[in-house]
Order: structure tokens, then sequence, then C-alpha cells
């Protein structure tokens, strides 16, 4: 882990705050812009952003500044509760602003952070869409060089956007306004498309400022001078001193939608916050946890004074970051860096800053927007699931028409409700929607067991979150589905999110019990349901699809199921009270003509009525050449009950302490028993791990645990028992 | 003797019985259960003695076998649960033993059946048994709560005794650790090195309590005996745990408090088992006296 311990550290953070810094400062004034707000109350936002949660936050390489989301709430906001005056309008939305940053701050103190995962992820897509769509209809008319009557409700914007086309085409704006806001637009596409090792020399947003500049720092040189005054198209900073500061404006709490605006920015804040943090750890070079607790208050304390002074709300930006990232961040000083850098390019070269084309940066958020708003974001939904894609476009739709809040809750209630019809098993759902579903605990040294009972969706995954985040990162997480009967998409989103961290961390983490599930669809994250409630073609679930390609690698056979009897395990003194009922996951193959058959088996104890089935993982070796003693090999003394009834007693060795005190030896002929163990098995099985072995003469059982066994826990044991045959 | 290290002796055993099929592998599991306590078996059938009836119970005590005259067979009448309940206290009956339903339907639950009920309005420990049969089945796994309260010393000393008297092999002491309640917040890396060390102090401080516990009790050569931290919400995790790992009885405190119809709409503690049991359920009544002694 990575403190910073000097100077020097800090020094490294330089360029990278520097970078950020420039891109930073189109993005802050190009929202602001969208937000009809004036362009500098961006420049506050990322300078105090930049600053506050370096000092109080708890990520390393983000960067905070204004967020694209939360922008188009600012600006719906602005246009209701300033009634036509904007300036009213964006003192109110400070006011909320603050107020917000006051939730975001609560959330994180009282550390419900992950709380967020309640709204399901495709409501929270949706929403993105649809202010994706408000973005770029209203930056298109700005990218085109039209300066449009503020105020404007998107309807309205809707209609005039041909008008204004028009304008544009007959040449009533400067064709040269206009081409730049296109061009620039062309290129960031050009630039996203193609991995070219020129162009990506500077990040997009810096080749705007760098070309803008250019444009207007060349105008002079052109001959014959331009034909028209750009100042109406490029950045205007406040040149007095006083005007960059405004204040809240504390009788917009009187406004009826005041609080609609302040829990709308808050909850769009806190998810764009939560999601671009995990986003950023995903960055780090170093494989850092961020506290996103302590970030989400250092962002609150941030938003609160931003709004003080008359800036946007402060978020987690993850595009920034990323650069940040690239161009060698590794500590928050980068973050404090970019602030500090923003601050001193506006002070210093304020007047190069107000040489930025505005249709430019109109560009960048347009691109902002078509990012959230991408088609693509249809189809994926769409893979998922029928049902996902309506809540998408539902959501989606609702939040362009209504507003942001009405369309998290709708899309909230058709998500649950869908969830609920598709499962089949609403009333098990419901039954179970308030216990906490989640238990962790150690399983052995490095090994956690994450179990999940019932179900796993939206409305537990904060909690599976919270688990999985006490466990410390290089350990090996085990998270077993085999009690629960529904596993949405949200979910399995998470877990490849942490199965990718763990394995970054130098842990792992491995899903077991899907197998008994299945899914309709293809896509990593459809849902997965009990195999009672769905009829389809089976599809492989991960573990499945590693245990067959692994088969294939070994020239094992690998069959999903069998018609056939497997009497193979029913011989052992084991199963004399446990009775099979299904063998599932069977691999069949062998190692120097011993035959051997390993399979996921459920079985019950008790003859007649079923108790809880149990599934484990089992694996049966046939013999071939002299029968062995018969014998009972194990440490947990799971066997004792039934050696007890058949009188057989613990063998020890007088010569081998560790041996006798590790293991549990027993079986009916000892003398027979005693040759066997010799001295260098003993020593084998006392270096590996512990597994339980019977054989019955011809034949050897072999099992871990009485669950299921990982891709991984199999390999060991399999391994395992090629050794144990070889040495016998 | 094991008696002197169990402060809780079942010296009356209790169950209530019908005319239903469920009567009689609910009648062999508990005198099978009072032959292994060394207790006496009291039946109580509510309703009115008739001929009828007698021959019915005298035909079904003698399947029972060796002992099966000793069975005492008493009759009362009224509403089910209190007159169960007015029985155990006439006859101070220290266990109860009833049939339950694994899961309660919907609306069962907030209703709240007769084990339930009993559950939580007895003055006397409860054996709620999932699956009667009438054959012995094995009891090979036992878990028992392990957290900081005063009723668990009895409560694990009673676990001791069953696991003993049940031929039971392993003995699974689960200590529930909330995040809350014991201040393990992670956050980054550093955090979690700390908060890693701190489940293992409280580990350490929970097993030197256990320990304590259990080198005042006799302990059978055979039993292992295992302690497991869990962290979850107290009260579900250790249901989850014992679903988990299949146990075949779990043993828990009773309540602090009697129950009311809020508690099972917010659930907390022992609902989070009564409402699903994931295996049969003994919740065992520490009285005043055996606070005393422990």
């Amino acid at each position: 882990m990575e403190r910073v311990k000097g100077y020097q550290i800090a020094l490294k953070d330089l360029p990278a705050g520097l970078v950020s810094a420039l891109v930073s400062i189109p993005m802050a004034l190009g929202l602001a812009i969208s937000a009809d707000i004036p362009m500098h109350s961006g420049l506050i936002s990322a300078v105090v952003g930049g600053l506050v949660v370096a000092w109080l936050g708890g990520s390393y390489v983000a960067v905070s500044g204004p967020g694209v989301a939360t922008t188009a709430i600012w600006w719906v906001g602005v246009a209701t509760l300033g009634n036509g005056n904007l300036v009213l309008g964006f003192q109110s939305m400070l006011m909320v602003s603050l107020i917000s940053g006051f939730l975001m701050y609560l959330i994180g103190y009282v550390r419900m952070t992950h709380w967020i995962d309640l709204v399901p992820r495709m409501v929270i897509r949706g929403v993105l869409a649809s202010m994706g769509v408000w973005l770029m209809t209203q930056q298109v008319l700005y990218l085109l060089g039209a300066i449009p009557p503020l105020n404007l409700h998107i309807e309205d914007m809707m209609r005039t956007l041909p008008e204004y086309l028009h304008h544009s085409v007959l040449g009533e704006i400067p064709y040269q306004i206009t081409a730049s806001g296109i061009m620039a637009l062309v290129f960031i596409i050009i630039y996203t498309s193609y991995n070219n090792r020129w162009i990506r020399i500077l990040p997009a947003g810096v080749w705007i400022v760098v070309i803008s500049l250019t444009l207007i720092g060349t105008r002079p040189f052109i001959p014959g001078g331009l034909d028209f005054d750009p100042t109406p198209w490029l950045v205007d900073l406040p040149s007095i001193w006083e005007r960059w500061w405004f204040t809240p404006e504390f009788n917009a709490i009187s406004h009826p939608k005041f609080l609609y605006f302040v829990l709308t920015l808050f909850v769009i804040s806190w998810a764009e916050n939560t999601s671009n943090l995990r986003a950023v750890d995903r960055l780090d070079p170093l494989g850092r946890r961020t506290d996103v607790h302590k970030e989400m208050r250092a962002l609150g304390i941030a938003t609160i004074v931003s709004a003080a002074l008359g800036g946007m709300t402060v978020n987690s930006a993850i595009a920034r970051s990323s650069v940040n990232v690239q161009s060698g961040a590794r500590t928050r000083f980068s973050n404090a860096f970019h602030g500090i850098f923003v601050a001193l390019i506006v002070l210093i070269a304020g007047k190069y800053v107000e040489w930025i084309i505005v249709p430019m940066l109109a560009a960048i958020v347009v691109f902002s927007g078509y990012k959230l708003a991408a088609p693509k974001q249809l189809r994926i939904a769409a893979d998922i699931g029928w049902e996902q894609f309506v809540v998408f476009v539902v959501s989606a739709f609702v939040g362009f028409t209504f507003g942001i809040g009405y369309a998290i809750l709708t899309g909230w209630i058709i998500a649950f409700v869908l969830q609920l019809i598709m499962t089949g098993m609403p009333g098990y759902i419901l039954r179970n929607l308030l216990k906490p579903n989640t238990l962790l605990y150690q399983e052995s040294d490095q090994t956690y067991m994450l179990s999940i009972k019932h179900f796993g969706n939206f409305i537990n995954l904060f909690r599976i979150r919270e688990k999985l985040d006490t466990v410390p990162s290089a350990s090996r997480v085990i998270v077993d589905f085999s009690l629960s009967k529904f596993i949405d998409g949200n979910v399995l989103e998470s877990l490849r999110y942490y199965e990718s961290m763990f394995r970054r961390r130098g842990g792992a983490l491995e899903i077991i019990g899907l197998d008994n599930l299945v899914t309709k669809s293809e896509h990593p994250f459809a849902p997965w349901l009990a195999i009672e409630h769905i009829e389809s073609d089976e599809l492989l679930s991960p573990r499945q699809q590693t245990l067959k390609e692994w088969c294939g690698a070994n020239q094992w056979n690998f069959e999903l199921e069998t018609s056939q009897v497997i009497d193979c395990f029913s011989a052992f003194s084991f199963f004399s009270t446990r009775r099979v009922d299904q063998v599932r996951n069977l691999i069949r193959g062998e190692w120097n003509h011993h035959r051997f058959l390993m399979a996921d088996v459920d079985y019950h104890q008790g003859a007649f009525i079923a108790k809880d089935t149990v599934k484990a993982t089992l694996l049966c070796i046939e013999l071939e050449g002299q029968p062995l003693p018969e014998f009972l090999l194990d440490k947990e003394r799971l066997f004792d009950r039934m050696a007890q009834l058949a009188g057989i007693k613990d063998i020890n060795f007088e010569d081998d302490h560790v041996f006798s005190q590790k293991f549990k030896l027993s079986g009916p002929r000892e003398k027979a028993i005693r040759k066997l163990f010799t001295p260098e098995l003993r020593s084998f099985l006392k270096d590996s791990n512990i597994y339980h072995v019977e054989s019955d003469g011809k034949r050897l059982l072999i099992y871990q645990k009485e669950r299921l066994l990982s891709v991984g826990e199999i390999k060991d044991m399999v391994s395992f028992a090629a050794e144990l045959v070889l040495r016998l | 003797m094991l008696h002197k290290s169990s402060p809780i002796s079942f010296n009356n055993i209790a169950t209530a019985i019908g005319f239903s099929p469920t009567a009689k592998p609910l009648l062999f599991e508990a005198f099978r259960i009072a032959k292994a306590f060394g207790g006496v078996l009291h039946v109580l059938h509510v309703g009115v003695s008739s001929p009828q009836s007698e021959t019915y119970f005298k035909e079904l005590f003698a399947e029972l076998g060796e002992g099966g005259d000793q069975v005492k067979l008493h009759y009362a009448s009224g509403i089910p649960v209190d007159t169960i309940l007015n029985f155990c206290k006439e006859q101070s009956i220290d266990l109860l033993i009833a049939g339950a339903l694994q899961r309660e339907n919907l609306a069962k639950y907030y209703r709240g059946s007769i084990a339930r009920k009993l559950s939580r309005m007895a003055n006397c420990s409860l054996l709620l048994i999932t699956h009667p049969k009438v054959e012995p089945s094995v009891c090979s796994s036992i878990v028992v709560n392990g957290h900081d309260h005063p009723k668990t010393a009895d409560t694990i000393r009673t676990s001791i005794f069953a696991a003993n008297r049940l031929g039971a092999n392993q003995l699974i002491i689960v200590e529930e650790i909330s995040a809350s309640e014991v201040e393990i917040r992670v956050n980054d890396d550093l955090a979690l090195i700390k908060a890693h060390r701190e489940r293992m102090k409280i580990g350490e401080r929970e097993h030197r309590r256990v320990e304590e516990v259990l080198n005042s009790s006799d302990i059978s050569k055979d039993l292992k005996i295992k302690e497991v931290p869990v962290y979850g919400r107290r009260g579900y995790s250790i249901g989850h745990f014992a679903a988990k790992i299949h146990a075949d009885l779990l043993i828990v405190n009773s309540p602090d408090t009697k129950l009311g119809f809020l508690d099972r709409i917010l659930q907390h503690d022992i609902e989070f088992l009564l409402s699903e049991l994931p295996s049969d359920l003994l919740i065992v009544h520490s009285t005043k006296e055996s606070h005393g002694k422990s």
C-alpha cells in the first residue's frame, strides 16, 4: 500500500494534475453553459472539488468536479425554480445543491453509500439516457452557433431545432462558427474511434482547447481578417472580482418543487459518485480500495462549499479520473493539483480561457450526452432480457417526459413488479424481502464463505457488497448460491466487478451453486432462476463452462446430467445413511488405468421424509489391480458414528504422532491398513490438504467438504487424488 | 454423571398430541428424546377422555416398546395454546416438544401458529421438531449460539448435555458478530487490516468466554467442538448458518422479551428462526436460579 511519504511522491502527481486541469476546464465550462448558468460556476466546482476532496476524501486517483448527469438536473432546476428569472433560478439551485451536498455527507457519515444499489441498474441507465438526450438536444443549438433564447422547455427546444438549423444554413450565423462546432464534434468522434498514436498524445478536451486557441489566436493574421466579431461565441468570464461569487437563495425553500429537486439532485449525484468511484478503483494501477464513505463525505462537504461560493455540485468524474491515471497520478495530490491548476490557469491565463469557442465546448457536452444515451444501451438491455429492456425504456421515457424523480420511482416499481412476475415466485420473494439473506464466515484461514439465501437481487445487493467489502483482498471468497432460487443481473454484475478486484489484489472470488439454476439468455448478467420456474434450453453456468474446458484439455469426459444409474457411491458406508437424489456435472477420466468419476451429488439424510438436500462434490476412483483393505480416513470425525456402529477403532501410529493427531484412520483389518500406510504415504497425506478418503476395497471415495466445490478446489482435489493413487 | 454439569435438567418432558397422523411420529420422537435425556414423558391430549381415546393412546404407547408404559397421559380441555401452557406450569414441565412446519405461509405467519405462540409464551424450554419420524434418525451435528449474553452459558451447557445424550459428534458454537456492534468498519486497505485485527481480537475474546463455559462442563471424547464466528445480523445469521451446513439441531437462548405482533413485521432475533426453521430447534429457557449458578 502506498502512503504519501514526501514531496517527491507528490511531485510525481504534478503533471497528472496539470493534464487533468486542462481537461477539466473545457468540461466545466461546457457543463455550466448547458445548465444555463454563469460559465465560471463550473470552474468553481472544479477548484473546490479538487482541493476539498483531495483534503478530506478517501479515493486515491479520482478527480472531482461538475458531473454530466447532475448538470441535466441543474438545467431543469434553473428553468423551473427561477420561473423565468435565470439568476433567481441559479441561486435557487445553489440552495438545492447545498442541501443535497449535506444529504450526501450524511450518507457517507452513516455509511450507507452502497444503498444506492436499491435502485436497479437498468433504472439508473434509463434515467441517464434520458438526460443524455436532453443534453444533446439542447447543446446541438450551441454547437451550431445559435444563441438560443434561454429558459426553453425541452419540447420547445425540440420544436425550434429545425428553425435554428435553418438559421445557420441561411448564414445568419457566421458559417465559421457553425463549422467549428461541427468540426469539433467530428474530431471527437474520430478521436474515440481510432487509436492513433499521434492524436492520442493529448486528451480530446485538450485538443479542443488547443484548436480553439489556435483559431482565435491566428485570427489577426488571416489576410483580410474576419468579417464578424466572434466575441458572442467565446467564453466569457466575469471581469470584476465581485461578479464571480453568487450566494444561495434561501427563499427558494418555499418553492413547491424545491424538495423534488433536492431529492433528485441528491439521488442522481449519489448514483453518479458511487458508480464512478467503483470504476476508478478498477483504474487504479496500484489496486487500492477507495473508502467510498469517506469520499462521499468529502464530496458532500465540497458540494456545500462550492454551492456557498456559487459553484455547481461536485461529483466524482470518471473521464477526468481516467485521464488523471493515464497521466501517471498515484495519490490524492493529483486531485489537489488539478484544483490548483484550474485556479491558476483561470487567474493567470484568464484571457486565453476566454478564447475558447463555445460551439466547440458544446461538442464535448453533446458527445458526453451521446455516451449516456447511446443506442447501444438499448441493445445491451435487450440482450439481458426483455424485462430489462422494458425497465430501461420506461425509465428513459418517463425521465424524458415527466422528470427524473418520477422516472426513478416508476422504474423501480416496474423493475420490482416484473421481477416478481418473471421469477414466478412473488410470495417467496416478498416473504423473504426484508431478511438479511446473506451470511459471511471464515471457512478456513484464507477462505471466506459468503452464502446467499433465498434470492440475490437489487434489494439485498448492498448487503452483499457490505459483506464483500469486509473480506481481506488477498483471500479467496466463495460465493455460494446453492440456497437461493433467483439471482438477478445487478448482483451478477457486481460480483463480476468484485471478481476482477479480488484477482487484481491477489485473491480470488469464485461462484458456486449457479449450476442448479437456469438462465434464458447467454448474456453474463442475465438472471438465473430455479429450474422448476422456467423452461428453456439449459445454458452452462460459468463454473460448468470452466469445468468443461478443463476436461477438454485433459481429455476427460464432461456430462451435465446422466440417465445412467450411478451406483458407484452407494457402496460406501458414507452413503449408508444418505440417499443419492441426483448426480450432475459428471467428469469421467482415468489415470494409469484407474478410472475415476467426479460429480456434484445431491443427497439427503434419512430415509423417508427428505430433510434438506445436501449438494456436494464427490470423487470416486475405481482401482485396478490388487484390492486394498477397507479403511476410512478423515479429520473431522464425520464418519465416527458410522464407524462406531460397525465396531471399528481408530488406528494410531506410535512412531508418527503428527499423523495420528491430524487424522482419524479406521478399518476392520488393522494389520493390512498399517502395512498400506507407509511412512511415505503418511508424509504425503500430512503435507497435502485434508480430504476425506474412504476405501471399500475396490474403490476410493474422496471428498473435501459437504458442499459444492469451486473450480479451483476441484482442481486441487483431482491432483490430490492422482497423487494418492500413485502412492497406493 | 453428567447431571452436575447441566444446570438445566430435563426431568419432566411433555408433548401434546391429538388424533392426527402427525401425532405418532411426534410421540416417537418425544419418547426417544425423553429416554435419551433421562426424563419422564408426559403426553397431553387437549380434549376429554373417552373409552375410544383411552384405547387409542394405550395402543399407541404399546408401540413405543420398552418403557412405553411409563408414559403419563393427561387430559385437559380448552383453547390449545393456553391449555398446554397451563399444563406445563402445573406439572412443572422442563421441556415441551412440539411439531412445527419448516416454513409457515404468510397468513399463518402473521396470525401465528400454535408452535409460534408456544415459543413466545412458554415458561419452559421448547423443542420444535420439523420432520418427526417414527424411526430413529441420526443427530450428528448441533449448532448452538455463543454470543455474549447471560443466558448463553446455560444454553451452551445444555447443548453439551444434549449432544452427549443424543450421540452427536459435532457441536458448533456460533458467535454472531454484527458489523455495527463491534465497530468493524471497512473502507480501504488500511481499515481492512485494522478490522481484521479487530476481528481476531473479538474472536479471541469470544473464544475465551466460551472456553470458560466449556471447561466447567464434562465433554465426551467423541464430541468435537468447533467455534465459528459469523458476520451478519444477530438472530438471522445463525439460522442461515445452520441451513448452510445442514445442521440437525439448532439450540438458542430464549428470547428476552415476550414478542408481539410488531416483532413479526420488523423481524429480529428469534423471529427469523421461527419464520423459517433451518432444522429442529431447541429454545433453552434459563430460569433465574440457573442464572445465579452461572
